[in-house]
């Protein structure tokens, strides 16, 4: 028997010489001095030395960013040919193009037209170098400018020369496929700015008040005469003043949020502090004697706003990425009109009962008939089943499916919220809403101490009160203030903003900064298949012949015919085969699920034609292909193990079978092992077949699984083992990782979503986190990273812990002076945030696997027969 | 002994000022992009700024 195993890429891995990502073996060229992955490189870089500009290739090496980015936002040249007739449509060029009030210097007649599109793929230095040289490449772009953070690349044109459309496929030429700018997002904005500007009032504030306190301390000790301590006193005092009426109203806001819903936060003794603070203050001014705390309650208001600022700007940014990964409903049509014309509509315009058009590769709009043409879909995302269906005359197609192979006509049925990607997208609105408060531990902790730091604060005053009014008032405040829990209200953010910022650049984007508390701990974790645990996509697994020559004829054929057709089995077996010799044919006739065609053989002596076969095991019987009992058999054990068996046929009698499937992707079986032994317990839910699934769950290492799930099953599931651990008074919490649609029910109701790389946007929006490097690693990478963000996190809590003993123990000894607590408050500050700074949270790590070798993970080719423990299928 | 008086609201009055410029700048978005400019400004090499000299391709004002 030689059943083979699959691909042979242990060879070393040619890079493309454009985009540094390996170059499928198919495509390599023997002597050719540069080597590209796909055609779009190819043309990127024929464009990027046509216009002398390949001093992009030495800015890409030099800048470490693109190093690193990489992996976050991979090259989406490989999406293939996106249509950009949408640039042509009077209605987007009226929203993202305008004519400017300013025309051009020499010419007054001419106007200047501005045009604002995003791009996608931008991450470095080099690529604004290349996109803003758009002027050198096309006659009448007069500048471009692009901004990093947003993707936005806006450019200035004369409208008489170049259209819309020319600058856009010139964005895509070079790699950076252009999608309609949607606006920005004014609201993010205006919060980052109003931060920002609070920050800098807050710290304006704090500067002065500390200087005009030297004088005043220097003055308590050498002496300073009575008009010029006021003048100081009432100079520190409106400062403050404004310090925290305008900086400062977030922590009252925060407090009264707080006490009405019945909690105690960290804003509640703080803004008590801060506001006894300044009307005793305040009182001591206008009165002219007693101590003030201005200073202190400056650089409170300053500091705990740093750690605050600092925590939302980082994860902004991560929500931003994060939305700069999907778009997947596609925003424009072609409405066929009533003369038969195809128009090119927003797809928000279309209603039941519409004609559309859908060209091949193009994303589907609504949902609906088909009335002409067969093609196949690509639906993983919705269904989580990775292999194509087959669409013909009278089926229904689903809205944000992908059509690859032929264009087809639609009669929609449901359109916008009546379809079922829809009906997906609100059940996980419904599900986040839904989701039950967890109480975090920082948050026991906070306010278990908050608690001790008032009760504290109360006592003090009422022993105080009838010694000394007034030194009870001072120490009462003194306490609030220099109690101030830092180590919550600064280190706490700190060490997360820091962590989030590392774990971006190790391209996990984390939203949402409390979910990293739940991975710090042993969980459920849900993990989807397609996608998360396997490539998503189709590859040869098993290639069986009966003798070599055989084998060596049916790669032949593969190479010969499967170049004519574009579909996902036909380029998994290309990429097989890889390159070789091929055979002259002709009349070739493709079906829905294989192809026939004639072949010249070149024998010993003479030349003869004959019928070549490849397509499914169904076409092969219609097509009266005899199956020797070897393959016969083998078609048996592929079907057995979940593969889909590709009959390759010369003159009616079958010469090979491949065995198509959608392989684990490598390193997967060592990081779950991993993961488990950090005492998470791992559990497979997916839309495909039980059969499949069991496959994979059994290479796995026999995990527990449930296959044949809609959506809607997957979010039960996930809620009835919360459920169920409530139950049981476990505190483990479930986690869920998935990257499609089918999972963003699923992901929003867990306690943790994590979306895996090349998510589609509902599972995005429906998880706080995004893992931008494929394969279960990333999850290894965050959860260890979410341990030590924790550890570092309870270090600073205890030494903020040890500073406000030593604070309390001197408040009810009487002993604080403002002088001190200006001492102290920023010592504690200073030295948490140093620990929050230098603590090791997310760590690059040297790469795990230490050979991308797929072949370690491909089937045995003996016949499973241990089924997995538990198989339930819903 | 007087000038004191005089001489630290004038500098409370700088201080605004500056304070006042800084809301300015933020309010009007120069702050918004902080990743792009830092990389242009080390490109912007000759042939770039021989490009933006040719006076009929002069870009307008963005504003």
């Amino acid at each position: 028997m030689t059943a083979l195993p699959a691909a042979s890429s242990a060879q070393s891995q040619v890079l493309c010489s454009h985009c540094s990502l390996p170059v499928p073996p198919g495509l390599i060229e023997q002597d050719a001095p540069e080597q590209f992955c796909c055609h779009g490189c190819k043309t990127a870089a024929a464009v990027i030395r046509q216009y002398n500009l390949g001093k992009f290739y030495t800015l890409r090496n030099q800048d470490p960013l693109a190093q690193q980015a990489r992996p976050v936002i991979t090259p989406q040249t490989r999406r293939g040919s996106q249509s950009l007739d949408f640039l042509d449509s009077p209605d987007v060029i009226a929203r993202c193009v305008r004519v400017m009030p300013r025309a051009s210097s020499t010419d007054p007649a001419a106007t200047t037209h501005r045009a604002s599109l995003l791009v996608d793929g931008v991450h470095c230095a080099a690529c604004v170098w290349l996109i803003e040289q758009l002027p050198k490449m096309l006659q009448g772009v007069l500048s471009s400018r692009l901004d990093l953070s947003t993707g936005r690349v806006t450019t200035f044109f004369d409208p008489s020369r170049i259209t819309l459309r020319a600058m856009g496929e010139q964005l895509a030429t070079l790699g950076y496929p252009p999608q309609l700018d949607q606006g920005e997002d004014l609201a993010g904005k205006l919060l980052s700015r109003r931060d920002l500007v609070d920050l800098g009032v807050a710290g304006a504030c704090a500067g002065n008040v500390m200087l005009l306190f030297f004088a005043l301390y220097a003055g308590a000790f050498e002496g300073m005469s009575d008009e010029h301590a006021a003048l100081l006193r009432w100079s520190s005092f409106l400062i403050t003043l404004v310090a925290i009426l305008w900086p400062g109203r977030v922590f009252f806001r925060g407090a009264w949020t707080a006490l009405r819903s019945g909690l105690i936060t960290l804003d509640v003794p703080l803004s008590l502090g801060l506001g006894l603070g300044l009307l005793w203050g305040g009182y001591n001014t206008i009165t002219g004697s007693g101590e003030l705390f201005f200073d202190s309650l400056a650089a409170l208001v300053f500091a705990l706003l740093i750690g605050r600022t600092v925590q939302r700007s980082q994860q902004r940014m991560a929500g931003d990425m994060m939305s700069r990964q999907h778009r997947r409903i596609p925003q424009h049509a072609w409405k066929i009109s009533p003369t038969g014309e195809p128009q090119l509509i927003q797809s928000s315009l279309l209603k039941p009962g519409d004609l559309v058009e859908v060209r091949s590769g193009d994303l589907i709009p609504a949902d609906g008939i088909i009335l002409s043409g067969s093609s196949h879909a690509d639906q993983s995302f919705l269904t989580g089943e990775s292999r194509p269906i087959s669409l013909k005359v009278g089926h229904q197609a689903l809205a944000g499916s992908l059509n690859l192979t032929a264009p087809l006509r639609l009669h929609i049925t449901a359109a916008g919220q009546g379809t079922q990607i829809a009906a997906v997208l609100s059940l996980v609105d419904r599900a986040l809403h839904n989701r039950p408060n967890i109480l975090h531990l920082t948050d026991k902790l906070a306010t278990l101490f908050l608690l001790l730091v008032l009760a504290t604060a109360i006592i003090i005053f009422v022993v105080w009160w009838p010694l000394d009014p007034a030194r009870a008032i001072m120490l009462t405040v003194a306490l609030l203030v220099a109690n101030c829990p830092c180590g919550l209200g600064l280190a706490t953010p700190m060490v997360m903003a820091v962590s989030l910022g590392r774990a971006a650049k190790q391209g996990i984007l984390i939203r949402r900064a409390d979910v990293v508390e739940l991975l710090a701990k042993p969980a459920h974790i849900y993990l989807d298949k397609t996608g998360t645990l396997t490539q998503g996509s189709l590859a040869v697994e098993s290639f069986f012949t009966t003798s070599t020559p055989r084998r060596e004829l049916a790669l032949t054929l593969i190479r010969s015919l499967e170049t004519s057709v574009n579909h996902p089995a036909a380029a998994a077996l290309l990429t097989f085969a890889q390159s070789g010799p091929t055979l002259p044919t002709s009349s070739i006739t493709t079906a829905s699920q294989g192809l026939t065609a004639a072949v010249s053989l070149t024998g010993d002596t003479t030349q003869h034609t004959s019928q070549a076969f490849i397509g499914s095991l169904a076409l092969a019987h219609q097509s009266s292909i005899t199956l020797p009992p070897p393959l016969s058999l083998e078609t048996g054990r592929l079907l057995a193990a979940g593969l889909s068996p590709v009959i390759i046929a010369l003159d009616h009698t079958a010469i090979a079978i491949a065995g198509l499937g959608d392989p684990i992707r490598p390193g997967t079986r060592d990081a779950l092992t991993r993961l488990m032994a950090q005492g998470h317990t791992l559990e497979i839910l997916s839309g495909d077949h039980p059969q499949v699934v069991q496959r994979v769950a059994h290479q796995l290492g026999n995990i527990p699984f449930q296959g044949g799930l809609t959506p809607q099953q997957k979010a039960i599931i996930v809620q009835a083992k919360q459920a169920e651990l409530l139950a049981a008074h476990n505190t483990r919490k479930v986690l869920m990782v998935g990257d499609g649609v089918n999972d963003a029910p699923a992901l929003a109701r867990a306690d943790v979503g994590i979306a895996a790389h090349g998510g589609a946007e509902a599972s995005l929006k429906a998880a706080p986190i995004y893992l931008g490097t494929p394969g279960l690693e990333a999850l290894l990478d965050l959860t260890s990273g979410s341990r030590r963000v924790m550890h570092a996190i309870h270090i600073t809590i205890a030494i903020s812990l040890i500073y406000n003993v030593i604070v309390a123990g001197l408040c009810i000894a009487g002993l604080v002076t403002p002088l001190w607590a200006a001492i102290i408050m920023p010592a504690s500050s200073l030295s948490v945030t140093g620990i929050a700074l230098i603590a090791r949270t997310f760590i690059k790590r040297p790469s795990i696997t230490s050979s991308p070798n797929p072949i370690s993970e491909s089937p045995s080719p003996t016949p499973t027969s241990t089924p997995a423990p538990i198989g339930a299928s819903a | 002994m007087s000038v004191l008086m005089l001489v630290i609201p004038l500098a409370f009055l700088l201080a605004a000022a500056f304070l006042l410029g800084f809301v300015w700048a933020v309010r009007n978005g120069q702050y918004d992009d902080l990743q792009t400019p830092p990389s242009r400004m080390a490109l912007e090499d000759d042939d770039t700024l021989a490009l933006t000299r040719t006076p009929s391709d002069q870009p307008p004002q963005q504003r």
